[in-house]
């Protein structure tokens, strides 16, 4: 499958392009970290997370894509790893607590969000991490949905993200949110 | 009914789509009202939560996709390599060279080179059983050199011996039976909506809509359990491992042998899995990462799930 081609399914949301991918770069992106002191378990999450990024790029139609898909999935990764290993070698006391802190803020709020995301149904679901993690518009939505027209989607876009806030006022006050 | 031009401003925001100058509007509204600050943060959490469930969702599929880590998976990794598209190139000129060498009557075809006209289009009579000579292994070869180049890699990854559930993607618009075949073995697991689905509304509908109401809705789940989707990822010599996510759970190990069981336990607001297998109880917890199934221990507990296991039987 062609650079192009793999694109243009992505496009149109056929996850399994993604799949596709994974596998044909998997020994390629996991060796750059596997040679730099990760282990595999890292090597996999920064190739997965890599992937995602470009999942999101190539989804919304944002991404223009100058160099092959492997060249632009390989920096993705290397930054990632550097990052990584930069982070670690930064870890002293303080900033471990301060990470933990941060971290265990960002993880109530997903739970919150993630329980109340859960007690949506599929439909909405789907809506709502098109629009705000894929970055579909509503004429892509409507489609893919099989939604007969773009205000279809529009309307049920807003429906399921006034019941998701709604969701998650009644349990949590807005305040918990906020740092 | 329709989002209000705020609420529409706080999308367009966060989803990076404002213009240099409507951004700084955007910020020097948040700086002079600190509710729609807040507002603004709130969106931005809910969202952020949005995008780790589908980065969660996303990740749970790939962590399904069996993938190659020895030496022969990297090998279908060189399919866009220089030194295969060179020695796939070096390899083709040699054997047609060699083809040529051995059938050609140079003196004969002479003539017809100097015409210019390419040989496949000789019609000289007397040229014509050479030319057939020659035409018919260079048939079998594969096409120009560029052409060369990629079969020679695709058969470099078909020696591959993964082991992947069986998959299709004939379906897939656009696609060669070539490459068809070449992709065949990644998982297909894209859950489509059907229109079936989207047609229940009832639990989102609000009376103040300006769009030709919908009859149905998404529905909020309540309680109904459905029945959880099972997949088992064969591997050999490795420990038991699991995941369970979005309501399916990933069973990761050799199950060939024996077969195990899965105990569901649905409580008013919550459900709790346990798998039984080879004389053993585990606990299945909600996770997108893949843990090790490690055997539960509590004897009181394992007590009460032989009950619920032999009720079951």
């Amino acid at each position: 499958m062609k650079d192009r081609e793999i694109l243009d399914r992505i496009s149109k949301g056929d996850e399994r392009a993604l799949d596709y991918l994974y596998k044909k770069y998997y020994k390629m992106m996991t060796n750059i970290v596997l040679k730099n002191n990760g282990t595999e378990d890292e090597a996999k999450d920064v190739y997965q997370e890599a992937l995602v990024a470009f999942w999101q790029k190539a989804a919304s139609g944002k991404l223009v894509l100058t160099s092959k898909i492997s060249t632009f999935l390989y920096s993705i990764c290397l930054n990632q790893w550097r990052k990584e290993l930069d982070r670690k070698s930064r870890l002293s006391g303080e900033e471990v607590d301060g990470q933990e802190f941060q971290t265990h803020d960002e993880e109530e709020r997903y739970k919150i969000v993630m329980q109340c995301i859960g007690e949506l149904g599929d439909t909405c679901k789907r809506i709502l991490t098109y629009y705000y993690f894929d970055g579909l518009n509503m004429t892509d939505i409507a489609e893919r949905m099989n939604f007969a027209n773009t205000d279809t989607a529009k309307t049920k876009k807003y429906k399921c993200k006034k019941k998701l806030d709604s969701l998650i006022k009644e349990r949590y006050s807005t305040t918990d949110f906020f740092d | 009914m329709n989002p209000t031009p705020q609420q529409h401003q706080i999308d367009a925001y966060l989803r990076g789509e404002l213009n240099s100058s409507e951004l700084r509007n955007f910020e020097s509204l948040m700086e002079k009202d600190h509710s729609f600050a807040e507002q603004v943060k709130f969106e931005e959490k809910i969202q952020q939560g949005l995008a780790e469930v589908r980065k969660a969702e996303l990740k749970a599929r790939l962590d399904a996709v069996e993938v190659s880590t020895g030496w022969v998976g990297g090998l279908g990794q060189l399919t866009s390599s220089t030194l295969v598209k060179t020695l796939g190139g070096v390899i083709t000129a040699s054997v047609v060279g060699v083809l040529v060498y051995n059938n050609l009557d140079f003196d004969t075809v002479e003539g017809s080179l100097d015409s210019g006209k390419p040989v496949s289009e000789i019609s000289h009579p007397q040229l014509t059983e050479p030319i057939e000579e020659i035409v018919i292994p260079l048939e079998d070869t594969p096409e120009p050199v560029t052409s060369l180049e990629n079969t020679t890699a695709e058969e470099s990854r078909k020696s591959k011996t993964e082991v992947v559930p069986a998959a299709s993607i004939k379906g897939m618009s656009g696609a060669k039976t070539t490459k068809i075949e070449e992709t065949k073995d990644f998982v297909p697991q894209v859950t489509v909506p059907t229109p079936g689905d989207l047609a229940k509304e009832e639990g989102l509908t609000t009376p103040d809509s300006e769009v030709p109401e919908i009859t149905s809705s998404d529905e909020i789940n309540t309680g109904e359990a459905t029945p959880v989707d099972v997949e088992t990822i064969h591997r050999k010599n490795e420990s038991l491992k699991y995941k369970y996510f979005d309501g399916k759970l990933f069973l990761y190990g050799d199950f060939n042998d024996n077969p195990y069981e899965i105990l569901e336990i649905n409580g008013v607001s919550d459900r709790r899995l346990f798998l039984f297998y080879e004389k053993a109880f585990y606990s299945i917890q909600i996770t997108d990462k893949v843990q090790d199934l490690s055997p539960i221990s509590n004897e009181k507990l394992i007590g009460e799930l032989e009950i619920i296991r032999n009720n079951k039987l």
